[in-house]
């Protein structure tokens, strides 16, 4: 499903020099699998969730995502590409105010090709146990009503890959373990690849696999 | 949820700046669309009110002037043509009808024009906005009187004959008094019949049947011909040109009116000739005809020919000059409205860059946030527009409308191709205006922008 491989991604640093943020040999995750990424801080979970989503390109490298590479498409096809089969979930959730929750949970279709099944934002609302606050805007909703939305916004495309780069940061340990099982059970029933970057040692263990950045070198 | 309603629910969100600014942008639209379509309405109002005659012939002055005075009952008469000069154009080949015109009384307000009944059968009038002219006018009530150019130059010849026999008289028995001899000819009913146009039917209440004494002089209140009321017979249909708001006399009667009867001192033959003329309205043979009578007309001394419709040409193309003027004022307010729907955008673009960087991470491309803020841009200068010309037409109606009261002439303005036309340009320029934030939502770096707190 994802396969990286050689990956090497470096920025240019404040003295001009190639500053090399991130470095892979070969890593891969299966169709449907769930696992944790940790790593210190600066070490590259964000930077590595970017690249699988087109975000990013890599100086060098291979980054197959559900049979494309991505590194050799241009932008807007890797915009493109995002649209359709990536989902993306953020730590603080970035809901676009001035939209209610249903409309930031359509708003994940508006740029893929196609048009959603009218209906489809509100049973996503729905099963993430938000049917009656759909018409809420997000600065009217708590940080794990936010959480839900921002899950469903992810899901609206039907992705084969979800992304959260630490989903629970923002969220106390109740509500936290609440959206992570949300996010597991959701992952599970669609067949979802989910990759979670997260500090957090307790839900790095509620994954079946995790891995350590730095040691992915 | 799609594109088009992210960027209504975008400019929805900012309502204070929206409004601001389409309003600006409405005011220099509606400025610009204003100034052309007055103009251009005003124009081909007048053009059709000169288009009655092809030819007019008064004394010689202003031709300007002649043209408003006889055609449009503005200003002040230069003077008069002689009499004889009627028979003579009214005998030249090549004229087809003519229409002598006696001005210088009124009725509360709107001048009294004497004439003979060729005016209701003969002159032209194009139904607004066509081209093909109508000869002779319409009647809404009665008729017209009957009073020939033979009826006319009837009456003239008894009152030469009747100032020459009193001239004989006086000679005679020197130093008697005279007073009360020019009563003596019996004031026929038929003579003092009058048409009446539309508006001053409307204004006054003058209906058929109505009696009422025209007062002397056009301005103001003078002093009535108490000895001569006139009874209306006819009212006109309204046509929006100066006809509307005239009242038409059979031209016999002002010479036999009180007070139209020469003085002492006054001088025969000249511009002052009180047994003279104060215009003729010709139709003319187009072409070889109509240049000669026009040429020959102005070689002489005593009178002039214009073309009405060149001298309206001309009247505004001096209008013109100053249009010109407001229009680049228009457009200098229409160009800085844009640049403050430009600056109103560009400085929403810092707090945007987070969202900007949301819709990238949902798979928008850089060239899908450049059309959401372009769009952005271009509805405001279409609504800016679209409400400019609304201005502008309820503008163009309170003008016309002024202008009508004043003149006659209707001036009407609908919206048409040049008014899409510049509704496209003004949305064109404000999509434009919108480049410069949308090169900055453009070039937002996603990846940094999402990491980013605030
Ligand atoms: N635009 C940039 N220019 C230069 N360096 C950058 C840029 N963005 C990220 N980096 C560097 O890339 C490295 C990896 O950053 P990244 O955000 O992927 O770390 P992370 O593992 O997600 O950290 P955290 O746990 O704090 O979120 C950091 O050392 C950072 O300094
Ligand atoms: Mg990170």
């Amino acid at each position: 499903m994802i396969h990286l491989q050689n990956l090497r991604l470096s920025y240019p640093g404040p003295d001009g020099q190639e500053a090399p943020v991130l470095a892979l040999r070969d890593w891969r995750a299966a169709r449907g699998e769930q696992l944790a990424l940790v790593g210190g801080s600066g070490s590259g979970k964000t930077t590595l969730l970017n690249l699988i989503s087109g975000l990013l390109k890599p100086n060098q490298g291979v980054v197959e995502v559900a049979g494309t590479d991505l590194a050799t498409l241009g932008e807007a096809r890797r915009d493109r590409f995002r649209a359709e089969h990536i989902g993306y979930v953020f730590q603080s959730f970035h809901l676009l105010d001035g939209f209610s929750a249903r409309e930031n949970v359509e708003l994940g279709a508006v740029f893929a090709q196609g048009k959603p099944e009218p209906g489809r934002a509100a049973e996503l609302l729905e099963a993430v146990g938000l049917g009656h606050r759909m018409n809420y805007p997000p600065s009217k909703l708590s940080v794990g009503q936010q959480a839900r939305v921002s899950l469903a916004r992810a899901l609206m495309n039907k992705p084969e890959v979800l992304l959260a780069d630490e989903p629970t940061g923002s969220l106390d340990p109740e509500n936290a373990a609440q959206v992570l099982a949300l996010l597991r059970d959701t992952a599970e029933a669609h067949n979802i690849t989910l990759i979670c970057a997260t500090h957090d040692r307790e839900v790095a263990d509620a994954f079946p696999r995790c891995d350590r950045v730095e040691d992915l070198a | 949820m799609n594109a088009p309603r992210i960027v209504l629910r975008n400019l929805k969100r900012r309502p204070l700046a929206t409004m601001l600014t389409t309003m600006s942008v409405s005011l220099g639209v509606a400025l610009f669309a204003a100034v052309g379509n007055l103009r251009e309405a005003s124009e081909s109002g007048f053009q059709r009110s000169a288009g009655l005659c092809d030819t007019l012939v008064g004394a010689k002055g202003s031709t300007l002037e002649l043209t408003l005075n006889a055609l449009y009952h503005m200003g002040q008469s230069q003077g008069n043509i002689p009499y004889s000069l009627y028979e003579e154009v009214r005998a030249t080949p090549g004229v087809l009808w003519s229409v002598p015109m006696a001005l210088g009384d009124s009725y509360r307000g709107y001048r009294i024009i004497g004439v003979t009944d060729d005016l209701f059968g003969r002159v032209h009038l194009s139904a607004a906005g066509r081209e093909e002219a109508q000869e002779g006018l319409t009647f809404a009530e009665g008729k017209g009187f009957v009073h020939t150019a033979g009826d006319f130059v009837h009456i003239k010849e008894d009152l030469a004959a009747q100032e020459a026999e009193e001239a004989e008289e006086e000679a005679e028995e020197e130093g008697n008094d005279h007073s009360g001899h020019h009563h003596a000819h019996n004031h026929d009913a038929e003579l003092f019949q009058a048409v009446v146009g539309a508006r001053v039917a409307e204004e006054t209440g003058l209906r058929l049947g109505a009696e009422f004494f025209p007062s002397h002089g056009v301005s103001g209140v003078s002093e009535e011909h108490d000895d001569a009321p006139a009874t209306v017979v006819g009212i006109l249909e309204p046509t929006g040109t100066p006809l509307d708001r005239a009242i038409y006399l059979p031209i016999g009667a002002y010479y036999v009116m009180d007070g139209h009867e020469p003085q002492e001192g006054m001088v025969e033959g000249g511009a002052r000739d009180p047994r003279g003329l104060s215009a003729v309205m010709l139709g003319t043979k187009a072409g070889f005809y109509r240049a000669g009578i026009y040429r020959n007309l102005n070689d002489r001394l005593d009178a002039m020919a214009v073309y009405p419709s060149v001298e309206v040409r001309k009247l505004f193309e001096i209008v013109g000059t100053g249009d010109l003027v407001l229009r680049w004022i228009s457009v200098l307010v229409v160009v800085v409205a844009l640049l403050g729907v430009m600056v109103a955008i560009y400085n929403t673009m810092g707090a945007r860059r987070k969202e900007f960087a949301i819709l990238r991470a949902l798979g928008a491309r850089r060239r899908s946030l450049l059309g959401l803020v372009v769009s952005e841009s271009a509805l405001l200068g279409f609504f800016g527009g679209l409400l400019g010309l609304l201005l502008a037409g309820i503008l163009v109606m309170l003008v016309g409308e002024q202008v009508r009261a004043l003149t006659g002439v209707a001036v009407e303005a609908w919206p048409g191709l040049p008014e899409l036309w510049l509704l496209l340009a003004v949305t064109v320029a404000a999509a434009f205006a919108g480049l410069v934030p949308a090169m900055a939502a453009y070039r937002t770096e996603t990846a940094h922008a999402l990491a980013s707190q605030s």
